[in-house]
Order: C-alpha cells, then structure tokens, then sequence
C-alpha cells in the first residue's frame, strides 16, 4: 500500500507535468515522421516489411531506455539535492517499498510509451507475420528496461 | 530518560565526526543541542532518527534499540531535517495526505487543516507549496513532523534563514508543543538565541565530543559556550 502511494507522487511528480507531455509528444512525431519516411521514400520503402518493423522498433526501444535512464537518474539524485528524501526515511516505510514505488512508476512510464508506438506499429507492420512477435518482444524488453534503475542508496548520505 | 547515547561513534572514511558521544535526554525537556558548524549535530541527529548507521555505540530512544528496533522508534518520534526540501508542485494538504498515507492511520481532510492551523497556515491550505515563503516552509515542516503525534520531536537547525519574526513563531510553535503536548524537543542549533528562550537542558558538542552538559540558567550561555568550544578548553 505505501508502495502504491510513493508511484503515485512519482508519476505526479515526473510524468504527469509539461515536460512528461513534452517527451510523449515529441515521440509521437518522431515515430509519424519515420513511419512516413518507411511508407512512402521510395528508396526506404524497398525494405522488406520485417525490417521496417525491426527499425521502428530498435528506436522504441531506444527511447525508452532514454527516458528509462533520464528517470532513474532523477529518482534519488533529484530527492537529495531538493532535500525531499530525509523526509521520505524518517517515515516508516522501507527503503524496499520506496524503491518499487519509483520503479513502478519508471514502468508506467515505459507502458504510456508502447501504448503511443502501437498504432505506428500497426501501420507500418500491417499485415506482416512479424507484427504480432514484434509487439511481444517490445512488451517484454521493455519491461526489463527500467531495471538499468541506478543501484538504490542504501546509506543514504549527504556530501 | 527519552534518549539514552552512548560512546556513539561516526566516521567519514578518515575523518571521525562523532567520537564517543554520551548524552541523555530526559522526558518532557526542550533539550537544546548545541555546537558551532561542522561540530557533528546533523550526523548525531541522522544517527538518532535511523537514517544513517554509526561505527559503534548504543542508544536506546524511549527504550528501544535505534539500530534494531527502527520501526518501532519511528512511530514514537519524527524530525524536520536540515535545510529540508519540498515537493513544491504539492499544495500543503497534499503535502500533509501525502505523508500521512505513509503512516498507517490515515488522517482526515479536516484533521490536516486543523494540523495546517495549529502551525499558523490557515487560509494557505490549498496553495502551492512553491509560493510558500521561508518561514511557511519551516512551520509546513514541522506539520509534517507532526503527523504521528511524536512523543520526541527532532529539529536541526529550525530557525536557520528565517527572519527575527519567523525564528520567534517557531519559537512560540515548539513551546506550545511542549507545554499542551507534553512532546520532548530535541532541539539542534548554533544559535545561542534559541536555547535562551526555549531550553531548560542543553549538551555542547564540538569536534565530535559533548564539552558541556546540564541544565541552562538564564543569561549564561554565551559564556559557556565561548568557554566550552574556544580551541584549549577541550
Ligand atoms: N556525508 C559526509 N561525508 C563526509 N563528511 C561528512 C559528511 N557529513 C558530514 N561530514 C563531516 O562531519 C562533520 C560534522 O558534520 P555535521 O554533522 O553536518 O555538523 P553540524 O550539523 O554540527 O554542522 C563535518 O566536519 C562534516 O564536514
Ligand atoms: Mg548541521
């Protein structure tokens, strides 16, 4: 329950502000242009369908390991230096809980991305026999991204 | 006694920055933690409040072992660490629910304007932590400290920044607190100012040592302090 309360205030807290909205919309328009780009140069149209879809798809996952990597920078560094944690450990919640708390969110974040690439998926793999393993295994890595978290400051120090 | 420290020490890889602390605090007191910057109050109080580990020593707050029993001292007690942060994108009551939830008794939206009240932010409730000044901050704070209805309140360095206004609201808070609570203040400061107005016991730290311990009389304690922290009175 703690748990559910912490990935609530991070996903207020970084996902749901301007600049979380800056991100999706800026990778919305990254995925039209190249979705375009596969569907109508006629040079990058002569790819196959399966690599139009592997390409998309690296860059998808590119993405979220950015953003993945922008959020678990920002999951305890940006606590300590606005001096929010101390707050957070003289609660009695454990370091465990505030830890999967932030990783929830970090997820969430990864799932409003796949959600966004799936109807560019769609289009640019319609009717392909990769389309569906394709989004399997977009799922699946994705999910494991955020475990590329920064280890959690177990002794939690101020230099 | 609330707070029982001893032979409590704190190294920084090379550098010892608690050696061998021994302090008691007892029940009811407004204890004044003092000693110039760099004296080891902060580290004492991260130790105290089971943020961080010390190298060896014991201490027992309200009987239980910080180092074993950390849950069971954390609902007992609570602090406002130094120079504390905020979520600022919070209003205050979000700010309150926020830690509330955290606690295993969910407190009312009335219970929470009633705890902004009694710090003085009435009227400000719904408002973006981000507009607060200072001195709103500090008393946004100590209302979180609150939350639990501690028996000890830590507070390092409270009165910090704010300005003569300010440090005597504070003041008057923690002296409230103290008088129709009954709640135990441990409090840190290097501002002999504080301790006149609130503290009845005090324990001098510097380099890493308690200097001086005991109870204040009035009018004293800038003497003491000179003559207890100058280099050669060690
Ligand atoms: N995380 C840390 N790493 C290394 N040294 C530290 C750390 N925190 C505090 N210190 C050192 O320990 C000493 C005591 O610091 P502190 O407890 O913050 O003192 P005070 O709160 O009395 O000003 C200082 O010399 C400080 O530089
Ligand atoms: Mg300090």
């Amino acid at each position: 329950m703690k748990t559910t309360y912490i990935m609530q205030k991070e996903i207020r807290e970084s996902i749901l502000t301007p600049k979380g909205f800056l991100w999706y919309i800026l990778a919305s328009i990254i995925l039209s242009v190249l979705s375009y780009l596969f569907l109508t140069n006629s040079e990058l149209s002569l790819l196959d369908q399966g690599q139009m879809l592997y390409m998309i798809m690296n860059f998808i996952t590119a993405l979220g390991l950015l953003m993945g990597l922008v959020f678990g920078a920002d999951a305890f560094a940006g606590e300590i230096e606005r001096g929010t944690l101390e707050a957070l450990f003289i609660s009695p919640v454990n370091k465990t809980e505030i830890a999967i708390g932030k990783l929830g969110a970090a997820l969430t974040n990864w799932w409003i991305i796949f959600v966004i690439s799936l109807p560019y998926l769609f289009v640019v793999g319609k009717g392909g026999q990769n389309l569906l393993t394709g989004i399997v295994y977009l799922a699946i890595l994705g999910t494991l991204l955020p475990l590329s978290f920064p280890p959690f400051p177990w002794d939690f120090q101020r230099g | 006694m609330i707070v029982n420290v001893d032979n409590l020490v704190k190294r920084y890889n090379d550098y010892t920055a608690l050696d061998g602390l021994n302090f008691d605090v007892r029940e009811g007191d407004i204890f004044g933690f003092l000693g110039p910057n760099g004296a080891g109050k902060t580290t004492t109080i991260r130790i105290l409040t089971g943020i961080i580990k010390a190298d060896s020593g014991n201490i027992l707050i309200n009987g239980y072992d910080i180092f074993r029993e950390p849950m069971a001292v954390k609902e007992i007690i609570n602090a406002l660490p130094e120079s504390n942060g905020y979520y600022e994108w919070m209003t205050a009551r979000e700010y309150l629910k926020f830690f509330s939830n955290l606690y295993e008794e969910e407190m009312s939206g009335q219970e929470i304007d009633s705890l902004l009240e009694a710090v003085g932010l009435h009227g400000k409730e719904g408002h973006l932590i981000r507009s607060y000044s200072r001195g709103m901050k500090q008393r946004l704070g100590i209302a979180r400290a609150l939350i639990n209805k501690p028996k000890l309140l830590f507070l390092d360095e409270p009165t910090n920044g704010l300005d003569p206004k300010g440090r005597r609201d504070i003041h008057d808070l923690l002296i409230d607190l103290n008088r129709k609570q009954g709640t135990t203040v441990f409090l840190s400061t290097h501002l002999l100012d504080d301790v006149e107005r609130l503290c009845n016991r005090i324990a001098i730290i510097n380099y890493g040592k308690i200097v001086r311990a005991g109870e204040v009389k009035k009018g004293t304690i800038e003497d003491i302090f000179f003559l207890s922290t100058k280099e050669g009175a060690l």
